[in-house]
């Protein structure tokens, strides 16, 4: 794999997004510069406020997922996963709203 | 009384790690049909090494008494049609039907094959084991693993775990997001987990918990889940690729380096089956324990069993745990089925395949245009190491399982840095970090390594007493995984390694994604497409002309 690939296929597991053609060449120049490290590179990318910012909500994803697992033993569904996700990011629900709403549900009761 | 021995699972989709074992007269000869066909962990149908096998006995099958597989048959679906397609195979292998079919081939349940193994090679009469993997068939049901008595040679279940809820495959899971392929790349997770030096106790206190929320975990013997994983796999020719499309594991592949990750599951791993042997030696009081399956191969793992249990309890931990090991477990299960008796001696030799004769190995030099000297093997070598040479060691019969342990092995100092970076890179082309055993001869176990039990087959792991003298051999983390060797068993390597102080770097004879080396020619291959500075067979020393 060369080092583009390599560099864009780092910034699209962390970002779910290829990186524009300023930002690949940005970090291409740093990954030259750090004698290809590939692991310095990751690092800087989830130091940076992007990432953090967006590891908040895929951590809150990651809780409901679980709680998904463990309650109706399944993965959840891209809408239930959504929904949820948007109750905890934007309208200040906590995690235990979503567990006492997954546990209400229908699914969870006919289990 | 002659046995043919099978490990396979085709035509099942999840066929991996064929194997072919012939047993007569008290003499095994055994060999992984991917030695022979180059593919690794090759889960087709053993064609070539059946053939091997035969022609090593000088017989055919119409001369085997017996032909056993050491995989189970489901009840439901598959069983029905598996001998019947086993048969099959065989004939569209160049075995005529009638053959095999009129051998009426026994097919043995997975995880009691793997206890049977595990027992036979430990020298117990009473014992527990303990047989964990990602999944096999006992009984009709597939399961991830099983707990048995074992007196005197008779083999009792007292547990089957449910297939659904595997710590085999919740590892293996675990090793895909790391970026490793699964049911190869599980040693590479391991190595890894170590390597957690520059990370944070909240990004580590993060991880752990919720692997916990994501790894089977057990109450008494029984195994419990927080959800069973996801995945997907694909079909292919000669084996069976697993993706991870869990969701959880997905977010944390995002979240999370993989250093972290790995060091979250191996330490979880640990916790569980500790938790396991506890509840089991509490639950039978049996204090004689043998650890079989594929997930034994994890010597960190067994490390940290050792260390908590060695003084309380007798431990085995059996070198031909993975599913290779079966071929032989079946052939170990009929022999006791029709005697009554083990055939094997504790810690049995495992250079059970193939030898070359001179004649054999200048035949297959002849096709390259390598210098070929006749040397006195041993003193060459220690001179060769000894110079700072990376030297090939390919002599007598090949081992059987996944380690070199001494006739197909890759040899260098062991006290220098700079050996485990060129054997890495150079010769074997594989990642920089990835860490190399140590062969230590056994009266100098305790100079190199803290609290050292004789440990003949790279399956158990040691804290070194001083790494940095030696950081050719030891980890991150200031452990290695050695082969503990005694001279009779290799005399041999025995003595280069004493030549070379008692310790020696030594790693199994293959480029990185090759099977070890079986015949001259692999081994010439290997040193005309690496760096190595010469190959040592038998006492001819093979070099590349300048």
């Amino acid at each position: 794999m060369n080092s583009e690939n390599q560099i864009s296929e780092l910034y699209f597991l962390l970002f779910n997004e290829n990186p524009d053609s300023d930002t690949l060449e940005a970090l291409l120049k740093m990954f030259n510069e750090q004698n290809n490290s590939i692991d310095y590179l990751e690092n800087y990318l989830r130091e940076s406020d992007k990432f953090k910012k967006l590891s908040i909500e895929l951590e809150k994803e990651l809780e409901i997922a679980e709680l998904y697992y463990i309650l109706l033993n399944r993965k959840p569904d891209i809408e239930g996963l959504s929904f949820f996700k948007n109750q905890l990011v934007n309208e200040n629900k906590s995690i235990d709203w979503v567990k006492e709403s997954i546990i209400n549900s229908d699914e969870y009761k006919s289990k | 009384m002659n046995i043919l021995g099978l490990s396979s699972l085709e035509p099942s989709p999840f066929g991996h790690d064929s194997t072919t074992a012939i047993f007569d007269e008290g003499d095994f000869f055994v060999i992984s049909e991917e030695r022979l066909t180059r593919i690794k962990h090759d889960g087709g149908y053993p064609s070539n090494s059946i053939q091997l096998c035969l022609n090593k006995n000088n017989s055919t099958i119409s001369d085997i008494d017996r032909v056993v597989v050491g995989f189970g048959l489901e009840k439901k679906y598959m069983g029905q049609q598996m001998n019947e397609k086993f048969c099959s195979f065989a004939k569209d292998s160049g075995f005529r039907k009638t053959s095999l079919e009129r051998k009426n081939p026994i097919f043995y349940d997975h995880q009691y094959i793997h206890a049977r193994t595990g027992y036979a090679l430990s020298g117990f009469n009473k014992a527990i084991v303990i047989s964990l993997d990602a999944g096999g068939m006992d009984n009709g049901e597939c399961n991830s693993g099983g707990v048995f008595i074992v007196d005197d040679g008779n083999i009792q279940p007292i547990k089957y775990l449910p297939c659904r809820i595997s710590l085999g495959l919740a590892y293996g899971n675990i090793t895909e997001i790391c970026g490793f392929q699964m049911t190869d790349g599980e040693g590479k997770t391991m190595t890894l987990a170590s390597m957690i030096k520059d990370e944070n106790q909240l990004d580590k206190d993060k991880i752990y918990d919720h692997i916990c929320k994501f790894f089977p975990y057990f109450k008494g013997m029984d195994i419990q889940t927080n959800g069973v994983p996801t995945c997907s796999s694909l079909l292919r020719h000669d084996t069976n690729t697993w993706t991870a499309v869990d969701t959880r594991l997905l977010l944390l592949k995002r979240l999370f380096k993989k250093n972290l990750i790995a060091w979250a599951a191996q330490k979880r791993l640990e916790e569980v089956v500790i938790d396991l042997i506890s509840n089991t030696v509490d639950s039978t009081g049996i204090k004689n324990i043998i650890f079989s399956g594929g997930i034994f191969l994890n010597m960190i793992m067994n490390m940290k069993i050792q260390q908590r249990f060695g003084d309380k309890l007798h431990l085995f931990f059996n070198p031909i745990c993975n599913d290779h090991g079966n071929a032989i477990g079946a052939v170990l299960e009929q022999y006791y089925q029709e005697t009554g008796k083990n055939p094997v001696s504790p810690n049995m030799s495992l250079y059970l395949g193939s030898s070359y004769s001179d004649e054999e190995i200048l035949l297959s030099a002849k096709r390259f245009n390598f210098k070929i000297t006749k040397v006195n093997r041993i003193d060459t070598a220690i001179d060769l190491i000894g110079q700072g040479k990376v030297i090939g060691w390919f002599q007598g019969r090949s081992e059987f399982g996944p380690r070199g342990l001494g006739n197909r092995s890759i040899l260098a100092l062991a006290t220098d840095q700079k050996y485990k970076d060129i054997v890495n890179e150079k010769v074997k082309k594989r990642e920089s970090w990835r860490p190399f055993c140590p062969t230590i001869i056994e009266e100098k176990s305790n100079e190199f390594l803290k609290n050292p039990v004789y440990a003949p087959y790279m399956i158990l792991g040691f804290e070194m007493k001083n790494p940095e003298l030696y950081p050719a051999v030891s980890h991150v983390d200031g452990t290695c995984r050695p082969q503990i060797l005694k001279k009779s068993v290799n005399p041999d390597f025995y003595q280069v390694t004493k030549g070379l102080d008692g310790i020696v770097l030594n790693t199994s004879f293959n480029l990185a994604g090759d099977p070890i080396v079986e015949t001259p020619h692999h081994a010439l291959m290997t040193l005309k497409n690496s760096e190595m500075d010469a190959i040592l067979m038998n006492d001819f020393l093979i070099e590349k002309c300048v």
